[in-house]
């Protein structure tokens, strides 16, 4: 489980070593790549919701859709994310 | 995976924080058996945490740069969502701008549909102009060396009668033209004219002859004297002394029969002339003469016997 976690974080840590930080590196741009093979609607609902930190409210209204559609569109996009990356291990 | 169905609204309302104590502890309890659904939250996590603590300090941040215009640039073009007319113009694929491709279409419609208008009518109009230029000249030619001067050369001649009794004329004068027109009209006179002393075919010259019967005119006439004496078809020669002897055999076309008499090379047409010439009411000077000269020196015995069956019908009258 840790394993697949550190696929994901790319958060640095102080105490980690230099070949730590690059398998870091390696899986940010796993992500990266997973995220590219996402379709733009689902790619957009991650982005708005993880990088730009908005709510379901403003997502919906971004994207013109109602809330329950971004609420499916964003756990499709997580379950695409995970098979994506699932393949790339 | 049919139990994981059940939790998937609860890792939603997780996603967005929208979650009970209640349903929270129903998903941890899940998520220990299930991998599936762990997994899914994990990332998640990984996620959130992945950008709101490091994501300035990813090395790599141009995609995610990239997106945010993507999105903020949607955002702007697609703020609200409501049906407008003036978003048919504006959308950015050609392919769905319905619009502006009937607006296209149907200009394109409407210069091709007028302009095929206008341009028949132009070509109609100088079609009769060009065929009326041709009558004028038709009306002017009233012998066969007025004809000649014409500047108007009629070739490729075709012709026939129509139910209605008018004459279907096709022919080349510099450029195809089909005309209809009555026997009276100058245009047919001057085509039958012209087919029968141009450059056509044969069949059509043989046309020409048998409608210039009911042709009465001056340069028809000549023509056909012309066509007796000079075409190199038998048959054209032989229809057109057929056609001229049952007209009234004035000077000009006596003449053409006795150069036919004297100068022919086929028997037979120089049997018809002999035929022609000694016809009851008929005056011909030096005819006597004429025959007398046939007797003795004409090669062909028929003529000769022809000749003189002639001569003692003409001493008996």
């Amino acid at each position: 489980m840790l394993e697949f976690l550190s696929v994901v974080v790319g958060v640095k840590d102080p105490q980690k070593n230099s070949e730590e930080l690059l398998v870091e590196g390696e899986n940010r741009k796993r992500l990266h790549f997973a995220l590219a093979k996402l379709n733009p609607k689902y790619r957009n609902t991650v982005f708005l919701r993880y990088y730009e930190g908005k709510s379901l409210k403003e997502i919906a209204a971004i994207m013109s859709c109602s809330e329950g559609v971004v609420k499916n569109r964003l756990f499709r996009s997580l379950r695409k994310l995970k098979s994506i990356l699932d393949e790339l291990k | 995976m049919k139990s994981c169905k059940n939790f998937e609204q609860l890792i939603q309302n997780l996603i967005f924080d929208d979650i009970s104590e209640v349903e929270r502890n129903l998903l941890n309890v899940h998520v220990q058996k299930c991998e599936h659904c762990s997994k899914i939250l994990e990332l998640h996590t990984a996620l959130r945490k992945s950008n709101f603590t490091t994501a300035n300090k990813l090395p790599d941040n141009n995609y995610f740069q990239t997106i945010r215009q993507n999105v903020l640039r949607q955002v702007k073009t697609k703020r609200i969502q409501t049906f407008n007319l003036s978003d048919l113009f504006r959308r950015k694929k050609t392919i769905l701008r319905p619009a502006y491709s009937i607006v296209v279409f149907f200009i394109i419609f409407l210069i091709g549909y007028y302009s095929h208008h206008w341009f028949k009518k132009d070509v109609a109009s100088d079609r009769d102009l060009f065929i009326t230029k041709i009558r004028q000249a038709a009306m002017q030619n009233r012998s066969l060396a007025d004809v000649d001067k014409s500047p108007f050369l009629i070739s490729q001649v075709r012709m026939e009668r129509t139910d209605q009794g008018e004459i279907h004329l096709t022919f080349n004068v510099t450029t195809a033209v089909e005309y209809f027109g009555d026997l009276d009209d100058p245009l047919v006179k001057e085509v039958v004219t012209q087919a029968l002393v141009n450059y056509t075919n044969d069949g059509s010259r043989l046309d020409a002859i048998a409608l210039s019967t009911q042709l009465m005119d001056t340069k028809v006439k000549e023509a056909l004297i012309f066509s007796m004496l000079h075409n190199e078809n038998p048959a054209v020669r032989m229809n057109a002394m057929d056609v001229l002897g049952q007209m009234q055999l004035d000077d000009q076309i006596q003449q053409a029969i006795i150069k036919v008499l004297n100068s022919e090379q086929t028997v037979q047409m120089r049997l018809a002339a002999i035929e022609l010439l000694t016809q009851e009411n008929t005056y011909i000077q030096n005819l006597n003469q004429i025959l007398q000269e046939k007797i003795e020196r004409d090669p062909n015995s028929s003529v000769k016997l022809k000749a003189a069956r002639s001569l003692q019908k003409i001493e008996r009258r």
